[in-house]
């Protein structure tokens, strides 16, 4: 569990990146939102990993199981 | 003409579409008299309830107006004259669509959107647009445009979204029946929780197009008082739309006409291991078990099904509206930041660190989890489970329940799959709110689906409960 970013400077970094005018309260707000995100979507990535049939190297079951 | 049923029991602003439409051929009620009534009960209710953004007086006259007159030349559309709310984020031509944001607050669209149409050409009086958590994406607050709704059972409890206005209107009886939109569950949860059905349609079935920001997977719906009532709207709004990327040209069934076709023999699927593994609420679990019993006593066979895509799917729908949301913003949210309210601008920045790969990945899951869906309801004709597994919008907005999308765990998954789900009521809570059953079918099989609810509907009383206000506002 946990967010993608190193640090939570490296959080802010990406904010000032996206232009977005966030007062500091409001990207630590975002920062607890990110990281559950990113543990929801992480959880996809092992789903894909761990169930025959879906490779997601490319994405489609229907090139079945991996050989 | 007098309106005789203003003071009979039940009261006709709580009476379902399709017994207003039988006042109207009987000559005991007209569209213009019910819009009155209904007109005057927004001015007296709505000040705390907060279910309309807009109140639509005079044009919701005129149309009635013109339904007065339909009906007296013997026109036989059941929607002819009925009064139906719509939420703010579906376009209406002339009347402002604000999303319930500052960022959208004087946008009157040119334009109807289709379902508006639709609606229209059948006759339908639209009396306003509804309330919603803003743009559909936040936890609503106080400083929204428009404050948030409170729940008519309950106004110690706020309504749940997003079409949480739509669903106080139609319960409140402010409206006959409304439309929402629904992209995790925003349809189907305000009706559990007010007492009503409410019909996410098959995605693709009924068109999006003139729908803000509906995305790939949101859908629009009706609010209804009854499983009739969801039938006769989805009637009239299932139609093939070529400007809906996601509509395929089909025959529509008689929705209306098969709802009482029997289901004795038919076989209802429970995701058992799927429902222990969400932290449902005892009185929610308790009123499920014994709508399951009602289903046995029609004769349904109610089954346990295995379904481990379930879980991923209500993820994966989280993080395809994530990140649908942020790219439907983006470019206003860099401009107008400070006019987006506190939670919604929140919401929407945090799909900025979604990745493309995050996005098909989620994709994907949604595909095997359709497959796996249908493969299992080759073996059963409907599934079963609550609609919410919590009782109250605050259990909902807990921050760390609200930002994973626990609320939405039963609804979620079928708008990434696509497949069409409704709720209807089955039972109610000790802080008396109502609960709501949900029912999910096949792809394009809305008619089983309508039969098992209106057979379980007819079979008990929970449909005819109204809220308690209704005994001083008559």
């Amino acid at each position: 569990m946990g967010t993608r970013f190193s640090s939570r400077d490296t959080f802010h970094d990406a904010v000032r990146a996206l232009q977005l005018p966030l007062t500091d309260e409001e990207v630590n707000a975002v920062w607890t939102m990110v990281t559950d995100l990113h543990d929801q979507a992480d959880s996809l990535l092992r789903f894909l990993q761990e169930t025959p049939g879906a490779d997601p190297l490319r994405g489609s079951a229907e090139w079945g199981a991996r050989s | 003409m007098g309106c005789a049923l203003m003071t009979t029991a039940g009261g006709v602003c709580f009476r379902p579409l399709t017994e207003v439409a039988a006042h109207y051929r009987r000559g005991e009620l007209s569209p213009t008299e019910l819009t009155r009534l209904f007109l005057d009960r927004i001015d007296r209710l709505d000040r705390s309830l907060h279910a309309f953004i807009t109140v639509a007086a005079d044009r919701a006259l005129e149309d009635a107006a013109k339904a007065d007159r339909r009906l007296a030349r013997g026109d036989p559309g059941l929607l002819i004259g009925i009064p139906i709310a719509v939420k703010d984020s579906i376009a209406t031509a002339g009347m402002r669509t604000t999303g319930n944001s500052r960022v959208l607050e004087d946008w009157v669209p040119h334009r109807d959107a289709a379902v508006i149409e639709r609606l229209r050409s059948a006759g339908a009086v639209i009396i306003g647009k509804t309330n919603l958590n803003e743009f559909g994406w936040s936890i609503p607050t106080p400083d929204d445009l428009c404050p948030p709704p409170r729940n008519p059972w309950n106004p110690e409890y706020a309504a749940v979204g997003s079409s949480s206005g739509s669903a106080v209107a139609v319960s409140a009886g402010m409206t006959t029946a409304a439309l929402g939109t629904d992209g995790g569950g925003s349809v189907r949860l305000p009706a559990g929780q007010m007492g009503l059905v409410g019909f996410k349609a098959t995605h693709g079935l009924v068109s999006r197009v003139g729908v803000l920001h509906a995305g790939s997977i949101g859908d629009v719906g009706p609010l209804a008082r009854t499983v009739a009532d969801a039938a006769a709207l989805l009637q009239v709004l299932a139609a093939y739309d070529r400007d809906d990327p996601d509509a395929r040209p089909r025959a529509h069934a008689d929705y209306l006409g098969s709802l009482d076709g029997g289901v004795r023999g038919m076989r209802v699927g429970i995701p058992r291991s799927y429902l222990d593994a969400v932290s449902v609420e005892t009185e929610v679990s308790a009123a499920f078990d014994l709508a399951l019993d009602e289903l046995a006593r029609l004769g349904v066979t109610v089954t346990a099904v295995e379904i481990p895509a379930l879980v991923y799917a209500r993820a994966a729908n989280f993080v395809v509206l994530n990140a649908e949301h942020y790219a439907a913003h983006e470019a206003v949210l860099r401009l107008q930041w400070a006019r987006y309210g506190r939670s919604a601008r929140l919401y929407l920045a945090q799909g900025a660190f979604l990745t493309a790969a995050d996005y098909l990945r989620a994709r994907e899951v949604g595909r095997l989890a359709r497959l796996a869906i249908d493969e299992v309801l080759q073996h059963v004709d409907v599934l079963a489970m609550p609609t919410s597994p919590v009782v109250t919008a605050e259990a909902a907005r807990r921050p760390d329940v609200h930002r994973r999308g626990i609320g939405a765990s039963f609804t979620s998954p079928f708008n990434l799959t696509g497949h069409p789900a409704l709720s209807v009521p089955c039972g109610m809570s000790a802080v008396g709110l109502p609960v709501g059953l949900q029912l999910v079918g096949r792809h394009y099989d809305e008619a089983t689906l309508l039969r098992l609810a209106h057979a379980y509907e007819q079979a008990t009383a929970w449909h005819t409960m109204c809220p308690p206000e209704r005994v001083a506002a008559r």
